[in-house]
């Protein structure tokens, strides 16, 4: 298996590495990942739950793989993926600081005047050198393309990471590198081109030409907002501009690739959506701009899959069209790797075992643990694998795992619900208002599924019958537990294996 | 293959009260009571009435062995067959989804145990005393040990059953059956 490498660059790029999280938990992710986010607004709120996100993803996954204390055996997809990041820098800010400025960037005031009038003929004097960059760059990728290349540097932790790797290829590692971002707005259209060269660059002055494949996954227009107001509409991109943005850069994309002897990725997947998906609220930055998640996001996952996992890269530009413009199914996602079904086999299962662990077994692993003790499925898969419930950690850990599944089903929830009405018969993968409710524009987890919902659970995924909560009970008691599981990992093992449809 | 092994386990354990309840009344056994089947009946089951003659008590021996002893058997293996399955039937219908759940049932395990003994009694009353064609064949002290007996051993063999063929899920309705089933 290679060495994989992900990284997110601006405000859709973190969503989409918010996304590869949850892929990645679903098992959907190769065994071993670096992630790492390129954005200037660093305060991004989406930039932030994606940080969050990870960490959370690493503080569950070592409570379910620590080998000798608890674990859940390595043939189970859960958690597979080993995600590692830069240690106290997940994300990178190329601006960082209170308000910078591109004369920041250019030391403008000290440049002699023959180059300040040069750079007055590039960037607008008024409007985009003094521009604050501390919320992004605003839709404008001539500021995002120099910021980014100028403070790129090989001494920063964050890209010694990617650097080291490269020259890992030297010793015949073989190192896969995936960028996503969006086409349209700032940080993303300019740091996606301006970060693969860059890689390109560094290969070709190690002398490296095989061993490092590069695959990205760009973001086409696929959401729209309100139209912000007039005293911001300079300030911030908006969604009227998107086509015409993207068309451009499209545009400048074809010229600098063709231009290249050596093609820049060995695969490019573009994503989009038709009609856009309208967002019912706009921040232009900083810790409000949360937007949610949107479906097109999971093709990055599934495209960055796809790249990793493969056994061989092939070069190509990929695209796909769903079956039915008005509809969207699980028979609309692609394979991954000749595995058919399983992205719908593993978000269901990953689904269910979230819902499940929520809403039925959660309870009885914290507070009211005595009343089960000598309940078949406790034992098994608890008491006997040396699970202490009168160690307060235990109490800690079952929380944290409650956490992410919550998570996972607010994000799925969101996904879901934010995405229909850019389909007419909406989205048909999972009954999310079984768990969740859309008003006034937000998606709200309720405190608890009532019982005659919960009963519903065996038709929760689309266009499948599975097992009901009594089925998954009843396997939860009989479930054998494998030699190699321990610890906590055995019941969620058993859980997990319990809810596959 | 859940259901297979409780179905064996029926059998086994309705097989150790009957059959050897079958040996003891057909077949004629050196080291139990005077060594003949007809003999034990009569001198431990038919009500010992020194007016009657001995040919009309063997008559009798024989009337309650056939006319009553048989076709109690009969009834019983039968009937606990029934009831067990439907315990089988009715706890998987009870359909428990969740951990904490099961012992809210523990009702219905009480019931059926009413029913076990209760028609297991009466069934031994009737076949052994009231029906006509061996109507107080039997003494009266010694239906009643006999009915103690059957109830007893209903009794045993109602709670073995229920603790090895009620699922892990609806095992919290057997009383102390988890702790009991370490598995």
């Amino acid at each position: 298996m290679a060495d994989c490498y992900f990284i997110g660059i601006g405000g859709t790029g973190s969503k989409c590495v918010n996304n590869y999280v949850y892929s990645s938990a679903a098992g959907l992710g190769p065994d071993r990942l670096w992630i790492g986010m390129v954005d200037q607004d660093d305060a991004n709120g989406n930039v932030a739950e994606s940080r969050s996100n990870i960490e959370n993803y690493q503080r569950v996954r070592r409570i379910l793989r620590t080998p000798g204390l608890s674990d859940i055996n390595d043939k189970t997809d859960l958690f597979k993926t080993n995600i590692t990041t830069q240690v106290g820098q997940t994300s990178w800010c190329p601006l960082p600081g209170t308000a910078p400025t591109l004369k920041d960037v250019f030391s403008y005031d000290l440049l002699n005047k023959d180059l300040q009038d040069t750079i007055d003929c590039l960037y607008h004097p008024q409007e985009e050198l003094n521009l604050e960059l501390d919320e992004g760059f605003r839709a404008r990728p001539s500021i995002g393309a120099a910021a980014i290349l100028s403070r790129v540097q090989e001494n920063d932790p964050f890209w010694v990471n990617i650097f080291n790797a490269i020259d890992s290829a030297k010793a015949g590692t073989e190192v896969r590198i995936f960028l996503v971002s969006s086409i349209f707005g700032g940080t993303g259209a300019s740091g996606f081109p301006s970060i693969a060269r860059l890689i390109r660059s560094e290969m070709d002055k190690r002398g490296i030409r095989d061993g490092v494949h590069l695959g990205g996954a760009l973001m086409l227009p696929y959401f729209k907002f309100p139209k912000p107001g007039e005293d911001e509409i300079k300030e911030v991109a908006y969604a009227e501009s998107f086509l015409e943005q993207s068309r451009g850069a499209l545009d400048y994309y074809h010229r600098l690739f063709e231009k290249e002897q050596r093609k820049t990725f060995d695969q490019l997947y573009l994503v989009g959506w038709d009609p856009l998906i309208e967002l019912p609220v706009f921040e232009k930055g900083g810790n409000l701009q949360r937007n949610p998640a949107l479906l097109p996001e999971l093709f990055t996952s599934l495209a960055a899959s796809r790249f990793f996992m493969s056994n061989s890269v092939d070069n190509g530009i990929f695209h796909i069209a769903r079956n039915d413009a008005n509809a969207f199914s699980w028979d609309d996602f692609p394979e991954i790797n000749d595995q058919q079904k399983i992205v719908k086999d593993n978000l269901s299962q990953m689904t269910r075992t979230a819902l499940a662990y929520r809403e039925i077994y959660y309870p009885y692993l914290v507070d009211q643990w005595r009343k089960v003790k000598n309940e078949s499925w406790f034992r098994n898969t608890l008491l006997k694998q040396g699970v202490d419930f009168n160690n307060d950690e235990t109490s800690l850990n079952f929380n944290n795992l409650l956490a992410y599944f919550e998570n996972y089903l607010d994000w799925l929830a969101n996904m879901i619900h934010f995405s229909q009405n850019a389909t007419v018969q909406g989205i048909d993968l999972v009954d999310v208002n079984m768990f969740s409710q859309y008003e006034n524009s937000q998606v709200t987890i309720s405190d608890k599924v009532r019982d005659h919902q919960l009963k519903q659970f065996n038709s929760l995924i689309s266009g499948v019958n599975s097992s009901s909560l009594a089925k998954v009970f009843l396997k939860m008691n009989y479930s054998r537990v494998p030699k190699n599981r321990t610890g906590i990992g055995a019941f969620v093992g058993a859980l997990y294996e319990s809810c596959k449809s | 293959m859940r259901h297979i092994f409780s179905l064996i386990v029926i059998s086994i354990f309705v097989g150790l009260i009957i059959v050897p309840a079958y040996l003891v009344s057909f077949f004629d056994i050196g080291f139990i009571g005077r060594g003949d089947a007809i003999q034990n009946i009569i001198f431990y089951i038919l009500d010992q009435d020194p007016n009657m003659p001995g040919e009309e008590r063997v008559w009798n021996a024989e009337d309650l062995q056939l006319l009553g002893i048989q076709p109690l058997l009969i009834y019983l293996t039968a009937f606990w067959f029934i009831l067990f399955i439907v315990w089988i039937i009715i706890t998987e219908f009870l359909r428990i989804d969740r951990p904490n759940k099961a012992f809210k049932f523990m009702w219905i395990w009480f019931l059926f145990l009413a029913v076990m003994l209760a028609l297991s009694g009466y069934m031994t009353y009737y076949f052994l005393y009231s029906q006509k064609e061996v109507y107080q064949y039997v003494g009266g002290p010694q239906i009643t040990s006999i009915i103690f007996l059957t109830t007893i051993l209903s009794l045993i063999l109602f709670y073995l059953t229920t603790l090895f063929i009620t699922s892990r899920v609806n095992r919290p309705t057997v009383p102390l059956a988890t702790i009991l089933m370490r598995t």
